[in-house]
């Protein structure tokens, strides 16, 4: 079933926007509920061709964070 | 307290509001709290003045709405008794209160606020999300002036009169980053006395916020005035040539300077130790972490202000010091924890369960949990789900110890907070059931999910049920991962003989561990040999001697001298260094590297130095005192080589240096004239005293700036000094018997060192530590760390401090038998390896070598001790040759392609 | 580079977003991710499969070793210098990255193209819309590194294969 709402697959380190990301939580930081994160341990862990699978299986967008 | 998991739902729901001192009172907070977002623990507590069933005896708000009964009233204050055989005090410094005096208009003028205020405004955290606006009327600023020395350098108003050594620099920091906040036509202004940015690289940022339109003016602003009823303030102050000026500003911040706290000053008054003048914590400069009482040490601010990394430094120094004390006791007091012996999943098919926490109504009440729990055991390979209402709590986790083993689970996903804060917790779970603790998955329904889509239920549940069936996507495919530890070779190899590396070797023979000390030259020393004595006035050539001898004699000491390192391999642990002593080749193995290869005074060719024999520089008029003999004039020049293009850093030590020999010239030869010219006075801390008594003394201190550089030429058997004075605003013309020069302190030739251990060093050849505030004599690998000159000039107290910690850091490892590393490391697949090498430029860390492949040439070696699994190898390898376990491609991707 | 390549493939660079944040700063956080999905939103959803021979060529292309080494010695070029020991220029790199990056994608998506039965050179250039003399000029290169082969003729035109 196609979905209204995009999704957006996030890269994030974990311990940087990871962190960010589960303190905006702590501080209830409401925002759009798109992103799908997914944990690395550090930014340059993401290879390009990731992002290309996400693409490729679907998502609408990419947020690669470090 | 246990039963705490800072919900936040008491907060929500108490009615007493306070200001919140964490933010300076800018915001409010409630009368149950955490004292910030990143408080460990992460606890609320109840403020008794505030709270209204303390004051009133009704409410229990928080009681009625606690999901997990954690709230006591009646908990009491308890009296602990420890029994221990050392004591670090660390009590801080409390900021100055400009309130006091009403010249700063702090308590008057709402748009005047303090750096500390200033700081929570600028924060993202803070009371306005990090949006900068005006306390009077919420505009935001387009002209701020920051005030420098607020309660520093000031004997007139009874404030102090030290320095505070770190507000030129949070000063430069908190405009730049102002300006980054409020943009291109956001105009900050600085008025300060002489800038002071001695730290590293500092010097560089100042120069860097001059370029980005940070405007410096050499002034102290007299008068505050409002000058309409918006809050607009305008400022009155003097231009160095004497010019009245008056300006009209958005807001004044008042950069306020550090105080020893009062709690602090009455808990050193408890241990019984000794403070200074200031009420400061006293010291000594060959002991700088060691108070006035045996077993007690210090660190940090109360010992002197003092920035950051100076004082983790002292921090790493105290432990040390404490550790020397305690040696015979190390680990008596240490209980190792068990595990049942590991299932092997190997060979069967994933079976995996699925927690679906509720975490009381923080994922329950806006999440349908049941749902998403339907929802995951519909998904392939999940056996089991359940709901618990906390996953985290003590009956949960032995109740999943037991489904674990009676379902056969071979994976479990829990989904529920953050893995940044609970995943260890479900791993030793697991554990305990006989599972490897990397077949775990979380699943952030939590901090990432319900609390931030607290509005949107049903995309909230839509977005759990997603990141549910990505983490078991994951799961499926996780594999168990070994422990990985490496044994230790439990001594240390000390690159350089001096005070630095001296002092780095006692502090850990001291505690028993086997040092040898490099040195390159014919004897110990290194440039303290040069310097009578230490700012504070002290000894250091009866300290060096003793040192020297310690060393010699310490039977857990060995040293070697005219001694050249001529190859290294291995890691934390495990190092083997080959050292050329004449033609004999010593091979040495050892757990840890310190570098102290210190530095030198550089030689320059300037102000006729090399060239006319009264030219001389650093200590050779202390060390040569005939020289002064009949001398009636004495220039001293500051920044030779330094704060210029060339070499852009400042070398922290010259000023102090000058100005104790100045003093000491007036003190034996009154008669004499000394005159120091400078760019800008840097006697931090406590050694302003230092500059303040010189002046005193008569020492005529004139300014240049680096476009009019003194000029200094022979004239018969002296010399002529021509300098612009900026406050007569005129050259002078100073007939001088003696100049004497501050040349830059340049590292000692490092390129060796740096290359054979594969060490990082800065623009000016300075070794770089690993985070330049938290790590400060850490090398971003493991088991190599650095102290003394190498790192940054720094005069012997701060040398033995970094000496001490850098020992104390070595010994976190040396203390071991072995070492627990993270086996989330990357695996090199040999048969797709081409040995092109691109991994092992590219990583952070040396953690992959290229070794020599019987007859297929170089292939990729991973060396885990040293890798930090960061993956960076991984996805930038050409061949698609490296994995990280955990991290793998098809695990990451089996995630992503879960995601839709 | 991978945001070049989506605009290259006529996919979008705004398609991917890099940030870069430190742990404490949720509302940035926040801001970042309101941001990227309102960028996403206004860029309407993705139809994977109408760019699928689009992506399967910026899939191969990340995957060649030119790309990985360039993006791999980047920091090297324009620090420490090359085996020159010459420094690069941050423009002079990113320029030739653009050509390099250019050149591989096009490559790739002929490629895809003939694997999809376009043989021909007049047919490639119909299916990915690139001129017949860069066609030509890129085939020639392809030939020689063994991406594809030179089939024979069909009715007079040169016909060609994968590899």
């Amino acid at each position: 079933m196609e979905q209204a709402e995009p999704k957006i697959v996030a890269f994030l380190c974990n311990w940087c926007a990871y962190a960010g990301a589960d303190l905006a939580g702590v501080s209830r930081l409401q925002h759009p509920s798109n992103m799908r994160t997914v944990r690395v341990m550090c930014s340059g862990r993401i290879d390009p061709l990731f992002v290309v699978q996400a693409l490729k299986s679907g998502c609408d967008g990419v947020l690669v964070a470090g | 307290m246990d039963k705490c998991i800072a919900c936040g739902t008491c907060a929500e729901k108490c009615p007493a509001k306070t200001a919140d001192a964490f933010n300076e009172g800018l915001a409010k907070r409630k009368a149950i709290y955490v004292p910030y977002a990143q408080a460990v623990p992460l606890k609320y507590a109840i403020d008794k003045n505030r709270c209204i069933y303390f004051q009133k005896g009704k409410c229990r708000a928080c009681e009625k709405f606690c999901p997990t009964n954690a709230i006591k009233f009646d908990d009491q204050e308890k009296d602990i008794t420890l029994n221990v055989g050392s004591v670090i005090i660390t009590a801080g410094f409390t900021p100055f209160n400009p309130d006091k005096f009403d010249n700063y208009q702090h308590a008057k003028f709402p748009n005047v606020v303090t750096s500390m205020e200033f700081e929570r405004i600028l924060s993202a955290g803070g009371p306005f999300g990090g949006h900068i606006h005006r306390l009077s009327d919420g505009r935001e600023p387009q002209k701020i002036a920051w005030l420098q020395c607020v309660g520093s350098r000031d004997l007139n108003r009874c404030d102090n009169e030290y320095c505070s050594s770190v507000c030129c620099m949070y000063a430069i920091k908190e405009s730049v980053i102002a300006k980054e906040h409020l943009g291109p036509d956001f105009k900050p202004t600085i008025f300060f006395m002489d800038m002071r940015t001695h730290g590293k690289d500092f010097e560089k940022y100042y120069e860097r916020a001059k370029s980005q339109g940070v405007r410096f003016i050499r002034s102290r602003v007299h008068t505050i005035t409002e000058t309409d009823t918006s809050g607009t303030l305008e400022l009155v102050y003097a231009t160095e040539s004497g010019e009245r000026v008056s300006e009209q500003f958005d807001m004044v911040v008042l950069s306020v300077g550090m105080e020893p706290a009062a709690s602090a000053m009455e808990a050193a008054k408890t241990l019984g130790i000794e403070l200074n003048n200031y009420h400061f914590v006293k010291t000594s400069d060959m002991t700088p972490v060691a108070t006035s009482r045996e077993g007690i040490f210090v660190a940090g601010a109360l010992q002197g202000p003092k920035d950051i990394p100076q004082s983790v430094v002292e921090a790493s120094a105290a432990a040390c010091s404490a550790a020397v004390n305690l040696a015979s006791a190390r680990g008596s007091l240490v209980k190792e924890k068990t595990f049942p012996a590991e299932r092997s999943v190997q060979d069967d098919a994933p079976r995996i369960g699925v927690f679906v926490c509720n975490c009381g109504i923080n994922i329950g009440g806006i999440a349908d949990v049941p749902a998403v729990a339907a929802y995951a055991r519909e998904l392939g390979n999940v056996v089991f789900t359940e709901e618990p209402l906390f996953a985290c709590s003590q009956d949960a986790q032995e109740k999943m110890v037991e489904i674990i083993r009676e379902q056969k689970l071979n994976r479990v996903v829990v989904a529920a907070c953050t893995p940044r804060t609970h995943e260890p917790l479900f791993q030793e779970t697991i554990r305990n059931a006989g599972l490897n603790p990397y077949l775990f998955e979380m699943a952030n329904i939590r901090n990432q999910c319900t609390w931030v889509h607290s509005s949107e239920k049903e995309k909230a549940t839509e977005k759990a049920k997603d990141l549910v069936r990505m983490a078991v996507q994951r799961a499926g495919i996780l594999e168990p991962i070994p422990d990985l530890s490496v044994g230790v070779n439990k001594s240390a190899l000390v690159i350089g003989g001096g005070v630095a590396g001296m002092t780095a070797a006692i502090s850990l023979a001291d505690q028993g561990f086997a040092a040898t000390v490099v040195e390159k030259s014919s004897s110990l020393g290194g440039s303290a040999r040069d310097v009578q004595h230490s700012w504070r006035g002290e000894d250091i050539q009866a300290h060096l001697k003793k040192l020297v001898d310690r060393v010699n004699s310490h039977p857990h000491i060995t040293v070697l001298t005219l001694a050249e390192i001529v190859d290294a391999s291995g890691f934390v642990g495990n190092f083997e260094t080959r050292v050329k002593v004449n033609t004999n080749i010593h091979t040495i193995q050892h757990g840890v590297v310190i570098v102290a290869t210190g530095g030198r005074a550089s030689v320059t060719d300037e102000y006729l130095y090399g060239k006319h024999p009264a030219v001389t520089r650093w200590h050779d008029l202390e060390q040569n005192p005939e020289l002064l003999s009949g001398a009636s004039s004495v220039v001293f020049i500051q920044c030779v080589g330094s704060r210029d293009d060339q070499r852009p850093y400042c070398s922290r030590l010259c000023c102090t240096s000058s100005v104790y020999q100045a003093i000491e010239i007036k003190e034996n030869h009154p008669d004499t004239d000394v005159f120091i010219l400078y760019r800008d006075i840097r006697t931090f801390g406590e050694r302003e005293v230092l500059y303040k008594k010189a002046r005193e003394k008569g020492v005529i201190f004139i300014r240049y700036s680096l476009d009019k550089k003194p000029v200094v030429t022979g004239s018969g058997d002296g010399l002529d000094v021509r300098v612009f004075d900026p406050i007569l605003q005129k050259e002078l013309v100073i007939h001088a018997d003696r100049v004497n020069l501050a040349t830059a302190i340049e590292p000692s030739p490092n390129e060796d060192i740096a290359a054979l251990y594969k060490l990082p060093v800065n623009a000016e050849k300075f070794f770089m530590e690993a985070h330049a505030k938290l790590r400060p004599v850490d090398f971003a690998s493991d088991g190599l760390f650095v102290c003394g000159i190498a790192h940054y000039p720094k005069s012997i107290d701060e040398s033995i401090a970094q000496a001490m910690a850098a020992a104390g850091r070595a010994a976190t490892v040396l203390a071991r038998a072995s070492i627990q590393i993270s086996p989330l490391v990357s695996q090199v697949n040999s048969d797709l390896c081409i040995g092109c090498g691109l991994c092992t430029e590219i990583c952070p860390f040396g953690a992959i070598i290229q070794e020599d492949a019987d007859g297929k040439g170089f292939r990729a070696k991973n060396i885990s001790a040293s890798c930090k699994g960061c993956g960076l190898c991984a996805s930038s390898c050409p061949k698609k040759a490296i994995d990280m376990l955990h991290f793998r491609d098809a695990q990451i991707l089996a995630a992503v392609c879960a995601a839709v | 580079m991978t945001q070049k390549l989506l605009k290259i493939a006529g996919i979008g660079e705004n398609r991917l977003h890099v940030a870069w944040l430190s742990s404490a700063e949720a509302q940035r956080f926040v801001d970042i991710s309101t941001d990227v999905i309102n960028s996403i939103k206004a860029q309407g959803r993705f139809d994977a499969a109408m760019f699928s021979m689009e992506l399967t060529a910026v899939e191969d292309t990340l995957k060649t070793e030119i790309l990985r080494w360039m993006i791999g010695k980047e920091i090297k070029l324009l620090s420490k210098g090359d085996v020159y020991g010459r420094k690069w220029e941050k423009d002079r790199f990113e320029s030739i990255l653009d050509s390099v990056l250019e050149r591989e994608y096009h490559k790739q998506l002929i490629r895809q193209a003939i694997l999809a039965g376009f043989t021909s050179v007049r047919a490639i250039s119909q299916k990915v819309g690139l001129e017949l003399k860069r066609i030509s000029y890129l085939l020639a290169d392809m030939e020689k590194t063994n991406m594809i082969e030179f089939k024979g003729h069909t009715e007079c035109i040169p016909v060609f294969a994968a590899l």
